[in-house]
């Protein structure tokens, strides 16, 4: 993964920003993962990662409006920027890769052996 | 939404304080949103958790609010601030000294209060073993001791396994003469211990073998000083003295001298096979000879749990009875750490340690350092007229508020640090009348780590303490408040100056009262009505050669007018160290077990003595000395189950059957602390202590009668005597002490109070000086400007007393329950000390007021 570095985590926020497409801010985010993934995700985490793909340009934010429902403050939309689709892009493709070049004896000798 | 609620505010503050600035809104906005729903679906204490972990795991380094660190090297700024406090300290002067006299006082207390502390918990820990050392104890009923019988310490380690090794004393000190090449010393603190002595206990030897020293009967050790005071160096081990004239000891090991926070204190040690010898029965096959320590080290793993303890007491008691079938006697093991502080039994060898002082005592000297740092900050608040042009002018420049709050610490710190410096030299002053007056040798050593740690966290805690304040309140205002003509004192400020003194107040009140409280109790002890009239009474012993020659000391006491009224005894009554349980009497229930103090006196003792005949005779001269005659106290009576009345004429066996031909009145003869216990006296004329009653005044001619009639039979005795009235008195030291200590300390707290309240009563007028100008204008007399100054003292001292009146009773009332007989804390105590601070304070505002008051409103008014 030399050209584009994303974690796991990572990924998987980026993946579900672009699923939420346009509505993508913290506690949707969170919400999407849990329910998809059925695991926990803490604010902490995600904010964190949030803020990581954004400083390396993958994700762009911008100011929601400001709702009564959230004591008054503002939400955080994401987006996902063009690096930011090359990068997932990429990672998908180095996954395929992988996947192709794995021999199939190994995959039907795993089946076999996991029955 | 109305009906959701507000998430807690304090966790939010709390998110806000770290959280990165960019970041809030949005986390938070977050946060508040999954918490409402939380509140919706799982209620609201689930919701309250689950926001809180959320917002801990929230503390990541990418999400924290960045750390500036804009100037590393603060060097040039601490040294402008430490420059600028040396300016200011210069400025004004008085408030300088008043700080930091105030701080130094404060300072010099708590540390002299905290060597007396230290030295106070420091008992019996330098032995190697302490953690591991337990010394039995034992009650019957009431009559709690340390003594156990001899055979005890011999079962011991075969019935319990987790006992390694125990050690004897023999009861506790004995005098003995001792004659080192043809000179005679008297010695009297000799103690009797198993020859294990010195490998059980870590007292240092200097001399000889610490495992030899008292392997054989003719062995001795001896102190230090002891050595210089027989033959003048320490070099002795195998030098020979003879004690009492009979015996030959060879010196075997010299120790060092005993540290004054042991609990046992001696100067010569003398193998126990040495008195077993002497003694009429064998040791090791002892249970009824309640004459005995014993103490116990156990196995090193062995950790003594509550379980444990109580299990071990079981044992004890059960292989007590084993052996002694139908007497009951509890055990109770204690830690030998705890034996000064913790241990309050009759017959012990320390006396005087008390946890309750030391607690208290602690709490004193934090009530001071409070007091001093409150005065600091009142008086630096105080300045704040001056000073809020100086924090306008640096805020002007640039500075940030931390950089203002800083600078206020590292003055309030070189204050502390200058306070600490005279302190020392306070302390150094302070300690020989300090140790003078407890009768103590404390020292202050400042190469030790341990003192100037201590010295630089009180140094570093008066600092921030003090300077928090001032910092916080002088830092916030706006530049342009700082520089409006004056500043008015905002209410909040105010409100918490006030608070401050009333703290102040409370404690000092709380410290007045309590030294009026103890020192009533106190005199009611010395004053008490004992029973019998302690005045003019002196004792002298009988020994050497003259117990051979009671007659001719009787026949030459009897000659001389002066030296007639005397009465031979077993014991002094104060001391009374006789106890006795196998005590039977008519009528006795056979299951009823007492402990019985008794002391064998002639027909003399009533007159001398001056006690009150209840019921029956006293002692007659011709009674035959084959039988046996009794009378008890009316204690004894009561607890026999007779009435005054019927007590006479029952018969009574003590050591050998005998009739009660009267009942005494009770008088005291223990320390005040204790109620009258039951007292047998014995029909005993051949006593070995001799008490005299003298006429008033004649003391001294009666000791010079005494002396020639004993030398004039014996010329080689050594005369010694003592005053039954200072003996009493010398039971109450420990109370003395504190009482001493205390009244000192109160003494510095009052005073400084009052620096602090100097100070405050300048900033109050400075800042009413306008008012006070134009009232005068409008004719307001001298008289009315002072009441209306002063209200505001007399209010805040009104609200203290009514605080600390419930703080003082409780605590004061919780101490006086140590003794059996005890004053009640009553109005007047309170009053006593509201007046001794209305003086106090009342004299120290009142030149302050006085130049107020006769100021020309011209002064006061004039605006340029």
């Amino acid at each position: 993964m030399g050209k584009y570095q994303l974690g796991e985590f990572e990924e998987i926020v980026m993946l579900t920003v672009g699923i939420l497409h346009g509505n993508a801010y913290g506690v949707s985010i969170k919400k999407e993962i849990e329910v998809r993934l059925e695991r926990k995700v803490s604010v902490g985490a995600l904010q964190s990662a949030l803020r990581r793909l954004e400083e390396k340009g993958y994700l762009l934010s911008k100011e929601g409006e400001s709702t009564n429902v959230r004591g008054g403050r503002p939400k955080r939309y994401f987006t996902i920027t063009n690096t930011g689709r090359s990068a997932i892009e990429y990672s998908r493709q180095m996954r395929n890769e992988l996947w192709d070049a794995i021999p199939k004896v190994t995959l039907q000798l795993k089946k076999a052996g996991s029955i | 939404m109305k009906d959701i609620p507000q998430p807690p505010r304090l966790l939010l503050s709390f998110l806000r304080w770290f959280c990165h600035p960019n970041l809030i809104q949005y986390v938070e906005g977050d946060l508040i949103e999954l918490y409402d729903e939380n509140v919706k679906k799982r209620g609201l204490a689930i919701a309250k958790w689950l926001l809180f972990w959320d917002i801990v795991k929230l503390i990541r380094p990418k999400l924290i609010r960045p750390v500036r660190l804009t100037q590393m090297n603060q060097y040039g700024s601490i040294k402008q601030s430490i420059k600028i406090s040396v300016r200011s300290f210069k400025r004004n002067k008085v408030y300088s000294l008043l700080n930091v006299g105030g701080l130094a006082l404060g300072i010099s207390s708590c540390v002299l209060i905290m060597l007396w502390v230290q030295h106070e918990l420091s008992f019996d820990s330098f032995h190697e073993n302490s953690d591991r050392i337990y010394r039995i104890s034992c009650n019957s009923g009431e009559f709690r001791t340390s003594l156990s019988p001899p055979a005890l310490a011999k079962a011991l380690p075969s019935s319990f396994s987790s006992i390694e090794s125990t050690l004897r004393l023999r009861s506790y000190l004995s005098i003995g003469w001792y004659e080192i090449d043809g000179r005679k010393f008297k010695e009297e603190k000799v103690l009797t211990a198993d020859s294990n002595f010195f490998n059980f206990f870590s007292y240092d030897i200097i001399q000889g073998s610490r495992d030899r020293a008292l392997d054989a009967p003719n062995k001795v050790a001896i102190s230090r000083s002891t050595a210089f005071k027989f033959f003048g160096k320490v070099d002795v081990i195998g030098r020979s003295i003879r004690k009492d004239d009979e015996d030959e000891f060879i010196i075997s090991a010299v120790f060092d001298d005993i540290p004054s926070n042991s609990h046992l204190s001696f100067d010569i040690v003398q193998p126990m096979s040495f008195r077993q010898m002497k003694a009429d029965y064998v040791y090791d096959r002892n249970w009824s000879e309640f004459a005995f320590r014993t103490y116990v080290l156990v196995q090193e793993q062995a950790s003594l749990s509550a379980d444990e303890v109580h299990r071990m007491k079981e044992g004890l008691k059960s292989l007590y009875l084993s052996h002694e079938p139908g007497f009951e006697v509890h055990f109770n093991i204690e830690p030998i750490e705890s034996i000064h502080l913790h241990s309050d039994l009759q017959f012990d060898t320390d006396v005087g340690g008390n946890i309750l002082y030391v607690r208290s005592l602690i709490s004193v000297s934090i009530f001071l350092l409070l007091i001093a740092c409150i005065n600091y900050m009142n008086l630096s608040t105080a300045q704040s007229v001056q000073r809020s042009k100086e924090v306008g002018l640096r805020k002007v420049v640039g500075a940030s508020r931390t950089q203002i709050i800083s600078h206020f610490f590292i003055e309030s710190l070189v204050y502390a640090g200058i306070s600490s410096l005279l302190a020392v030299g306070i302390i150094y002053l302070a300690l020989p009348f300090f140790n003078s007056m407890l009768d103590m040798g404390l020292t202050l050593d400042l190469t030790e780590l341990e003192t100037v740690l201590f010295f630089l966290a009180v140094t570093l805690l008066v600092g921030f303490l003090s300077g928090s304040y001032p910092a916080i309140s002088l830092s916030k205002p706006s530049p342009g408040q700082n520089f409006q003509k004056s500043l008015k004192a905002n209410k909040g400020r105010f409100r918490l100056r006030n608070t401050l003194v009333i703290l102040q107040f409370v404690i000092s009140i709380f410290l007045i009262a309590a030294n009026f409280i103890v020192s009533d109790q106190l005199s009611l002890l010395q004053n008490k009505n004992l029973g019998f009239d302690k005045n003019n009474l002196l004792y002298t012993k009988i020994n050497g050669r003259l117990e051979n020659h009671r007659e001719a000391v009787k026949n030459g006491l009897d000659a001389n007018l002066v030296t007639s009224k005397y009465t031979f005894t077993s014991d002094i009554p104060v001391n009374t160290a006789q106890a006795n349980h196998g005590l039977d009497w008519e009528g006795k229930d056979p299951e009823f077990q007492a402990v019985i103090a008794n002391i064998g006196v002639d027909e003399h003792f009533f007159e001398v003595f001056k006690v009150q005949l209840a019921a029956g005779e006293t002692f007659r001269a011709e009674e035959q000395s084959d039988k046996r005659v009794y009378m008890i106290n009316e204690s004894a009576a009561k607890i026999m189950g007779f009435t005054t009345e019927t007590a006479v004429g029952k018969w009574l066996d003590l050591h050998g059957k005998g009739r009660i031909v009267g009942v005494l009145k009770d008088f005291h003869f223990k320390s005040l602390h204790m109620a009258i216990e039951p007292l047998v006296l014995i029909y005993y004329p051949t006593g070995n202590y001799v008490v005299f009653r003298s006429n008033q005044g004649g003391l001294k001619q009666t000791l010079e009668s005494i002396e020639s009639v004993m030398l004039d039979i014996d010329p080689t005795h050594e005369f010694e005597y003592g005053f039954l009235d200072q003996d009493l008195d010398k039971l109450y030291k420990s109370e003395k002490q504190m009482s001493t200590i205390f009244r000192l300390f109160a003494l510095l707290s009052i005073c400084i109070s009052c620096l602090g309240i100097f100070g405050l009563t300048t900033f109050m007028i400075v800042n009413l000086s306008k008012e006070i100008g134009i009232r005068k204008v409008l004719g307001a007399s001298r008289l009315g400007l002072a009441r209306l100054l002063s209200k505001d003292f007399v209010l805040l001292l009104a609200t203290a007393l009514l605080l600390s009146s419930p703080v003082t009773f409780v605590v004061l009332d919780s101490w006086l329950q140590e003794f059996a007989y005890r004053i009640t804390i009553s109005a007047g105590h309170f009053l006593y000390a509201l007046m001794f601070s209305i003086v106090l304070i009342a004299s120290t505002i009142s030149f302050q007021l006085y130049k107020a008051c006769n100021m020309n409103p011209v002064d006061l008014l004039r605006d340029e």
